[in-house]
């Protein structure tokens, strides 16, 4: 299907009665996003039980509004007390809090939150546009692409996303394995269930999900007492005489913020290449560019637009591959593809023919997001500092004793609550040892829809491995698997080849010094 | 060599190689389990758990091989670093894991009300929190909110407990 101007009309006005669970989900996500560590999938998580019982179009709504919203957010501690509230944020630190030392604290913000909305709003009508034609090329892919495409995913998010590339690797295909757990497919015999029932059906995604990100969060938050330590709290008055000049500020570098929301975008349609690259990329370009690059470290203007418009251009992105092939590029489209596999929908191509509304209406949703953000968040944004003094002896019972009960709703068994604490020890092992958790928890998601298209494919070559080498396509997904395995590895080699030299010049420099 | 691969470089230097082995282990012991339980069924229930295991099984030979060279060259320890060490977070994230444990064994007959209560003001306990109006406000908050939210409001079926059921015929739920 091509582009649809009525439908889209009508999806857009659809989206419009939505209105009502947008406005809750842009304010929660904003506070969620300024509390450090406390992150949009977190949320959703903690909140499953409620979106569960949503009708569909309302729990897409909430649940992408939450996480435009959190992008948002993350910008404001990493402004006031230079810590990001998410990873996406991180570039922001850079220029947003010398700003705020500086005393330009509100023009910081203003300019974070224009870039975020207006990069957002931007990057979601262009992917709109762009889907149709995006959605065809999961018409191309047969099982033997569908098998390296999930390998090369995975590996992805383990070579970028990973400090360690082969942890990542390991975490990645710890995760199929445990999603091969259940009956096969043809037989309905079971494999390694350790006797319970319970895991016939496979591995239930929610008490993974819960375990491996919010449990094992919990855990890692409890040893500090605040999220942020309240000594670093900058107090910031603010006016509206500063508001108006940040106003003018992001009008004058308004081709900046579109830009950089598009590198957002691209960044975000790569699995793994999540917001913290790309606003990291988006800075890195922006003062190549830019005629000024010595200025930037030191409270500019640009070294805020650049890395919150990419890291909301990314939001966008980071749906595309979810909704085209089936396949979550990051941990929250992994939270909604659980979700959405509860409501029955099956993604893919046919998504687009099938349920328009669904396929589309997301990025509806968001846009009507990014809409309302716009004009919640300017009076908001003088009170915003105070949410991440939150102590932790609260906010983790809190956490863990929600998300636990939240095991329960899905399947209704107490033995996922259980589970879910299983999951939440050995992702806090994971996190503890630089394991990747999403890279599990995208090959728990991924495991049986793995063994499917492995299936299938060696059913084709009866039984020969070979076959997943016989297609072009294949070939050079197969060879990029390789490239990002290998590359990662030869870098972190010629990193540690410079660190010895250095290190053996020093001595030499010393014994010069000394002669 | 910027400053964060220095830092990465020299982490890598002072390893805890033990705490590094924890995931490989378990993901061996998964895998081998896996393996040896399916060897008798059809290729056609093997054949995913055997792709995915081999593989597994040779990257994780190829970490013990790294984490091996490591010791030899004395880069860094089998020790387990913080995950091993006895510290004051340590002992209460414990507690806490006990705690989370009697609260699932214990909610299908104390229900999800009380349930939570309980759980929270445990774990508010364990983690320092003294004062009594917080432990009960919070409790109590949190326990009335996912009961009125959830269970009245929204219909979950949560766990019913003596609370669920002694309401049942006000707000509905329970039993």
């Amino acid at each position: 299907m091509g582009w649809d101007s009525a439908l889209f009309l009508s999806l857009f006005t659809d989206s419009l009665m939505l209105i009502w669970i947008v406005v809750p989900a842009v304010l929660l996500g904003i506070v969620v996003g300024a509390i450090p560590g406390f992150s949009a999938q977190n949320t959703l998580i903690i909140l499953l039980p409620l979106t569960l019982t949503m009708d569909i179009n309302v729990a897409l709504a909430f649940m992408v509004s939450l996480y435009c919203a959190t992008h948002l957010g993350g910008g404001i501690p990493a402004i006031l007390v230079n810590m990001p509230g998410t990873g996406g944020a991180a570039a922001t630190t850079l220029d947003g809090y010398q700003m705020t030392l500086k005393g330009k604290a509100q023009q910081a913000l203003v300019l974070c939150f224009v870039a975020s909305t207006v990069g957002g709003l931007v990057t979601s009508l262009a992917t709109v546009a762009l889907l149709p034609y995006l959605a065809q090329l999961g018409l191309y892919l047969r099982s033997v692409e569908m098998v390296a495409v999930m390998v090369f995913g995975l590996v992805l998010i383990a070579a970028i996303a990973a400090d360690d590339p082969l942890k990542g690797i390991i975490a990645g295909f710890f995760g199929l394995m445990i999603g091969a757990i259940g009956t096969d497919h043809i037989y309905g015999t079971p494999r390694a269930a350790f006797g319970f029932l319970e895991l016939y059906d496979g591995v239930p995604l929610v008490p993974a999900l819960i375990g491996l990100f919010a449990i094992s969060e919990a855990f890692s938050m409890m040893e500090r007492s605040t999220v942020v330590p309240r000594s670093s709290v900058v107090d910031t008055k603010a006016q509206w005489a500063d508001t108006l000049d940040g106003l003018r500020l992001s009008l004058k570098y308004w081709w900046l913020t579109i830009w950089t929301s598009f590198v957002g975008l691209v960044i975000g349609v790569v699995p793994g290449a999540g917001a913290s690259i790309a606003s990291f990329v988006a800075y890195q370009q922006a003062r190549m560019f830019s005629k000024t690059p010595d200025e930037f470290g030191k409270g500019f203007a640009p070294g805020v637009v650049a890395p919150e418009s990419a890291n909301n251009g990314v939001t966008s992105g980071t749906l595309v591959p979810l909704m085209a092939i089936g396949v979550p590029g990051g941990s929250t489209a992994a939270v909604m593809m659980v979700v959405l596999q509860y409501h029955g929908i099956v993604l893919g191509p046919r998504l687009f023919i099938e349920s328009p509304n669904i396929a589309y209406g997301i990025f509806f949703s968001m846009t009507l997001s990014y809409i309302v953000m716009i004009f919640t968040i300017l009076p908001l944004a003088r009170y915003m500092s105070q949410v991440v003094l939150i102590p932790t002896r609260i906010l983790v019972p809190l956490i863990l004793s929600l998300t636990i009960v939240g095991a329960f709703a899905n399947r209704e068994y107490v033995f996922d609550m259980g589970l879910a604490l299983v999951f939440g020890v050995i992702g806090y092992i994971a996190r503890k040892t630089n394991y990747h958790v999403t890279a599990i928890l995208i090959g728990i998601i991924l495991g049986p829809l793995f063994e499917q298209y492995l299936l299938r494919s060696l059913r084709i070559g009866q039984g020969d491995l070979t076959i997943l080498f016989s297609s072009t396509t294949a070939n050079v997904l197969w060879g990029f698997v390789v490239l990002s395995v290998v590359l990662p590895w030869l870098r972190g080699k010629q990193q540690e080849r410079q660190q010895r030299n250095l290190q053996d010049r020093a001595p030499a420099a010393l014994t010069g010094d000394q002669a | 060599m910027s400053e964060d691969a220095s830092r990465a470089l020299r982490e890598r230097r002072n390893a805890r190689l033990g705490a590094d082995l924890i995931i490989p282990v378990l993901a061996t012991g998964f895998t081998l389990y896996y393996l040896i339980t399916s060897s008798n069924l059809v290729w056609e229930a093997r054949a995913n758990g055997t792709v995915v295991g081999v593989t597994l099984l040779t990257l994780i030979a190829i970490q013990v091989a790294r984490v091996v060279i490591q010791l030899r060259r004395s880069t860094g320890s089998l020790g387990f670093g913080d995950l091993g060490r006895w510290t004051p977070a340590q002992a209460q994230r414990l507690m806490l894991i006990a705690t989370l444990i009697v609260f699932v064994i214990t909610i299908p007959w104390l229900g999800t009300t009380l349930g939570l209560f309980a759980v929270m003001l445990a774990a508010m306990w364990i983690l320092g929190v003294r004062a009594p109006s917080t432990l009960l406000g919070v409790a109590l908050g949190v326990s009335t909110t996912v009961y009125l939210l959830f269970i009245v409001t929204l219909g979950a079926r949560f766990p019913a407990g003596p609370i669920e059921n002694g309401l049942a015929p006000l707000f509905g739920g329970g039993l």
